[in-house]
């Protein structure tokens, strides 16, 4: 693994929701932490209103912990000087999930993909055109001239992506944080997208932190790397991604796996879903404890109801939230 | 299937939409059989038509479209009635008590200032006003509990208090209530969790077993109709490029579609390259000539290009539109 890149520490984020008279404090986050390394691939996997995307968020910057800190190349981003974050936020950048809202439908693709290299000198301005001609053909829309003076709705949604994810590369990004990036994209041009990242990442060897619901797609971009499983705003598990597919220990992610569907009849009707109760608690009233136990086949009454169960290393590089895990595993 | 009992048969329907640009053939010349008691998978890209198919068994097809010609045969207890020509007024009879249709994104489609209970009432009631209260909510409670929610929380809700998952099956729960023969459901887990959509699809199968129900699932995700189906029908660019029973279609794809849709996704264990199928899907107001799918077909001949196969029966249940299974 490489050197520690960002490290959160404590980190608490919560929002307040609901009207004026009935505003409740919802921990979207509870208690995260968690290294990033140079150059590694990090999943965050969980069901929606788990808290991966705000984890996301959190991590590019873009939302601010209620408490706790985040450390980006050893410094609290917190307390950065104005030139420090600016250079943060360049160097992480956030791939959105909906191609069809992040891009300005009144700018051509030049200008979408020339505006950062300007603002940020990246290249001399006489040498912006060819640039961005690089770009296109970087991820794969060519011949470049095709697509330069095309408007977002003149493409495809898997070529907005593309587009979204050039002007990302515009900027030399050292860390890219991919939010359910193909979901809304068709089925036939998905394997294009991901073949892209998976590319990008070999050539540049940034780290990209690979957000979704889909342990299959992740898998795909980095079987090496290393994945987090999210629960209603807390860390369940922390493994690499072969290890957890094939030794999943919280009962949780035990869960999730035989949830996946997959293209193979004989394998997923053999797959059984076994729960306690199959709906999930609201984040505004969370339970007590274990925030699984009410859903948990295997929770004991007096342990998983009172007391949350803290990430420990269970094996090397293994970290699991589980009362039950703790104990006997050798 | 040659046991079983026929409940919906189409023949030739072809649908047409006008467009700006002109027309686009949704569906060319369909024929497809459908048995009573199977769970059939229609599985197909955006723009396959698989959802237009859907819309044409229930005559529910937007304004702009066309049926050029075809008829869909629905067998009712002995008696043969064809949907596409009888009377809209007698048809609307047929909708919900003898085929019901679970749109996509249904959960969206309860009405927000309703409690669940007057979802129900106001279903029974419209296709049989003399229906006592008292008998609506005992059958309603018995189809929420089979879809595995809590009748008395559920029945009182809102259903702004219910999460996705459970008004997805509140849906299909309405769509079980006047016992229909045929439930169609449009991408029934498309907007879900993977948890949530795992249970609801585990549990279509004893929901199939207690009503006598005949399922059709459209979806463009091929982990689903391995998961519910019996028997598969591929679909690309308005057409059927083959039908299956599963087992067939997964372990002995014949259509290179088939084979290359199969392919193209990813897995949770075992190799992890992928392929992907070469170029766009056509635009369908001017389909390629001969087998649409022949620009991106690895293995297209110079016949590909000029004619349109049709679909034949290769081995027994198993039909497959392509010249490489003509010659033999």
């Amino acid at each position: 693994m490489g050197k520690e890149l960002i490290k959160l520490m404590n980190v608490y984020v919560s929002f307040r929701i609901g009207g004026l008279f009935t505003k409740v404090l919802v921990n979207v986050l509870r208690n995260i932490n968690l290294t990033i390394y140079d150059g590694e691939t990090l999943g965050l996997v969980g069901e929606s209103g788990c808290g991966k995307t705000t984890l996301g968020k959190v991590i590019a910057g873009l939302i601010k912990p209620t408490s706790g800190k985040i450390l980006y190349k050893g410094k609290d981003i917190s307390a950065m000087t104005k030139d420090e974050f600016l250079t943060f936020r360049r160097e992480v950048q956030y791939l959105h999930q909906d191609p069809f809202s992040s891009l300005n439908p009144v700018q051509t693709v030049y200008t979408i993909l020339s505006r950062p290299l300007i603002k940020h000198k990246i290249v001399d301005p006489s040498n912006v055109e060819e640039e961005v001609m690089e770009l296109l053909r970087m991820v794969g829309l060519t011949p470049p001239s095709d697509f330069m003076y095309r408007y977002p709705h003149q493409l495809s949604g898997g070529q907005r992506q593309r587009v979204a994810l050039a002007r990302i590369m515009s900027v030399r990004p050292k860390v890219l944080i991919a939010d359910e990036p193909v979901s809304m994209i068709d089925v036939s041009q998905r394997i294009g997208i991901l073949r892209l990242l998976l590319d990008l990442r070999k050539e540049t060897n940034m780290t990209i932190i690979y957000i979704t619901h889909d342990l299959a797609t992740l898998r795909y971009i980095s079987r090496e790397g290393r994945v987090a499983v999210m629960y209603l705003g807390g860390m369940v598990e922390l493994t690499d991604v072969e290890r957890l597919l094939t030794r999943p220990l919280h009962p949780y992610t035990q869960i999730l796996l035989s949830a996946l569907l997959e293209p193979d009849p004989n394998i997923t009707r053999n797959k059984k879903v076994n729960l306690r109760s199959m709906d999930i608690p609201s984040i505004v009233n969370l339970p007590p404890g274990c925030k699984f136990h009410t859903r948990c086949p295997y929770a004991i009454n007096g342990i998983c109801d009172v007391k949350e169960p803290d990430l420990v290393e269970v094996e090397t590089n293994h970290y699991v939230a589980c009362h039950l895990v703790k104990g006997d595993l050798k | 299937m040659s046991n079983s009992e026929l409940i919906l048969s189409i023949r030739n329907l072809t649908v047409k939409y006008r467009s700006r640009r002109g027309y686009v053939n949704a569906l060319r010349n369909i024929n497809l059989d459908i048995y009573r008691n199977e769970a059939l998978g229609i599985v197909g890209e955006s723009g396959s038509g698989k959802t237009t198919l859907a819309l044409a068994i229930i005559r529910q097809l937007p304004n702009n479209a066309r049926i050029v010609s075809g008829s869909i045969t629905f067998y009712d207890d002995g008696n043969k009635v064809d949907l596409l020509t009888m009377n809209y007024d007698e048809f609307r009879r047929y909708l919900w008590e003898k085929i019901a249709f679970v749109p996509q994104g249904a959960m969206n489609s309860l009405n927000p200032v309703l409690k669940i209970k007057d979802h129900f009432t106001e279903t029974v009631k419209a296709h049989n006003p003399d229906a006592s209260k008292e008998e609506i909510v005992r059958k309603a409670r018995e189809v929420l509990k089979v879809t595995l929610l809590d009748p008395d929380r559920v029945l009182n809700s809102y259903p702004h208090q219910l999460s996705g998952g459970m008004k997805q099956r509140v849906m299909i729960s309405l769509a079980l209530i006047l016992n229909p023969a045929i439930i169609i459901m449009d991408e029934p887990t498309s907007s879900l969790d993977v948890v949530s959509q795992k249970i609801i699809l585990q549990n279509l199968k004893d929901i199939m077993r207690m009503f006598n129900v005949t399922i059709i699932v459209i979806t463009h995700d091929i982990g689903v109709v391995a998961e519910v189906a019996n028997r598969v029908v591929v679909m690309y660019a308005g057409k059927i490029m083959e039908v299956g029973d599963v087992e067939s279609i997964f372990y002995n794809a014949l259509h290179p579609y088939t084979q290359g849709l199969l392919k193209a996704v990813p897995k949770l264990r075992g190799e992890a390259e992928l392929y992907s199928i070469p170029g766009e899907p056509p635009d369908l107001v001017n389909p390629p000539s001969g087998c649409s799918f022949h620009p991106r077909c690895p293995f297209a001949m110079d016949i590909c290009t000029i004619n349109e196969p049709s679909l034949k029966e290769v081995n027994r249940g198993h039909l497959v539109a392509c010249f490489k299974y003509e010659t033999r």
